[in-house]
């Protein structure tokens, strides 16, 4: 059994000409949280339709759970539950129907687990769907997916239009329901609060392209904001340097790998290092982005 | 599961249309049964109205259900959660197939049975095989709207607009047909070839009433109207969501 449960190869989709997912490579280890970050349009989405055989890629391969996406599809989908980044469903079914609907193609549903999360997320579950706040609508995608007993929740943008109390709900249900079971989260988002607070393993992706991908922990051990004062100091980026803010004679270098190294080589040009700062998710997505374009 | 949504979705519309056909068939008897006809000649035209008019309100039931297909599921933006359910489209299709084909024997059916009680019942003539033969052409030529209906919404990813050039085609086509073999004597396959008389020939030749349908128009029109489906799956399988 392979230890991953997404791997791609060059993964790439062309609409038109128009490159949406550019060849990327994606490994997520299996009853991992792996946060899949990007921007508006960076093809985060093309990218799930593809691990789902929704989509066919132009290019590259994936294996989802250890079977190709494109001729085992049903296999997979039997593992694999989905929260599609639009949240529409049956208009005229309440919670309850799709739930009806739903239970039969899944032989590991748990009725149990229904109780549980419709309790969880007070969800009425006798309203038509089309009545329900979009909170409630994303919720009933939540419930569909979390009862599947699945092997791989694959999630795009779970917690669009989410209170703040819900958003923590789902965030601790992810983080501790279904890692006992050795479920696998396969999530997208642009809210790098919630990775930085579930994930173990992230990957940020723009313009189709996958910047990187690597333990959370790593990443952010990765990158350092030195904060130095001097005049006429290095202004240019570099595989070691990412970018360079200069205000006056304040520079703020993001930099990775060897960054007391390259502070101290600051140091002996004359500049006053005046911090070496650990960064957050946020601030290492935003510079490599910025680096990018 | 997808059985009972393809259910769900048409079971208004066919208890409508199941009212419609036991009330049409009941009164069309009726009325014939009254006339002062020989009971045979009544029975036979009567019959063979029931033929016509089955014919026909399964014809719109045909192309009403076939607008509630998977291009539905485009233009509603469900699509994404009926395709990532653990089914092949090969499923999807043929099951929406089998529910709606339930449906449509059982709206033939209760109008022949109601038709063929209340005929035996007012003109002492048995219902035979033969004459039960007639009500095929209007079952294939409904299912060979629901086919062409389900086709199109696949093709427009949008059942509604399905429906819409279904009815052009209905339009249509017997127009082109009959332009045809007007100026250059040519006849184009339809799905009238189906029948073996037309109503006005019934009512001038009742005896041609137990006249078989035409059995290559049948047979050629029956395999468009599955072919319908399964180019509609092999659509589906190529289509990106």
């Amino acid at each position: 059994m392979s230890e991953l449960a997404i791997d791609t190869t060059d993964l790439a989709k062309t609409y038109a000409g128009v490159r949406a997912v550019g060849g990327i490579n994606l490994t997520v280890p299996r009853g991992s949280i792996y946060g899949f970050l990007g921007r508006n349009g960076a093809g985060k989405t093309t990218t799930i339709k593809m691990l789902l055989g929704l989509v066919r890629p132009t290019t590259g391969s994936a294996r989802v759970l250890g079977m190709d996406a494109r001729s085992e599809r049903v296999a997979i989908l039997q593992r694999t539950a989905f929260v599609s980044e639009k949240k529409t469903l049956y208009s005229s079914m309440t919670p309850f129907e799709l739930v009806r609907f739903s239970r039969g193609f899944y032989p590991a549903w748990s009725d149990s687990a229904v109780e549980k999360y419709a309790r969880l997320f007070e969800i009425p579950m006798k309203q038509r769907f089309e009545r329900l706040s979009n909170g409630n609508q994303t919720k009933v995608w939540l419930l569909l997916a979390l009862c599947q007993g699945a092997d791989l929740l694959i999630l795009d943008e779970p917690t669009t239009a989410l209170d703040p109390i819900t958003v923590d709900q789902v965030m601790r249900v992810l983080a501790e329901d279904a890692p006992e079971r050795g479920c696998t989260i396969f999530f997208s988002s642009h809210q790098l609060e919630e990775v930085e607070r579930i994930a173990e393993y992230a990957g940020f992706i723009d313009h189709g392209k996958l910047l990187m991908e690597a333990r959370l922990d790593d990443i952010k051990s990765e990158f350092r904001l030195i904060t130095a004062a001097g005049s006429s100091l290095p202004a240019q980026t570099s595989s070691q340097v990412l970018s360079v803010d200069v205000e006056q004679d304040f520079y703020r270098y993001f930099v990775t790998r060897d960054a007391e190294g390259f502070a101290a080589a600051l140091s002996r040009n004359g500049a006053t290092v005046t911090s070496i700062a650990n960064l957050g998710l946020r601030e290492i997505f935003l510079q490599l982005i910025r680096k990018e374009r | 599961m997808y059985f009972w949504k393809c259910w769900r979705e048409t079971y208004v519309s066919f208890y409508v249309f199941l009212f419609i056909a036991i009330t049409l068939a009941a009164f069309l008897m009726r009325v014939f049964t009254m006339s002062g006809a020989p009971p045979k000649e009544t029975f036979v035209v009567a019959w063979m109205l029931l033929v016509f008019a089955s014919s026909t309100l399964l014809s719109l039931a045909g192309i009403s259900f076939g607008a509630t297909g998977i291009g539905e599921e485009f233009a509603h933006k469900t699509a994404s959660f009926l395709l990532t359910k653990p089914r092949s489209i090969r499923y999807f299709v043929w099951t929406a197939w089998t529910a709606n084909a339930l449906q449509f024997l059982a709206l033939t059916g209760s109008m022949v049975l109601v038709g063929a009680s209340i005929l035996s019942w007012r003109c002492h003539m048995p219902v035979t095989g033969r004459l039960l033969l007639a009500f095929a052409p209007g079952l294939i030529m409904t299912f060979l709207l629901f086919g062409v209906t389900y086709l199109l919404g696949v093709l427009h990813k949008n059942g509604r607009n399905g429906f819409l050039s279904s009815l052009g085609v209905v339009i249509v086509f017997p127009i082109i047909c009959l332009t045809v073999e007007y100026r250059w004597h040519i006849h184009l396959p339809s799905p009238a070839d189906m029948y073996s008389m037309g109503m006005s020939d019934l009512i001038l030749h009742p005896e041609l009433a137990s006249n078989l349908p035409h059995f290559g128009p049948l047979v050629g029109w029956s395999l468009v109207a599955l072919a319908c489906p399964f180019i509609a799956q092999l659509v589906l399988e190529r289509t990106e969501v």
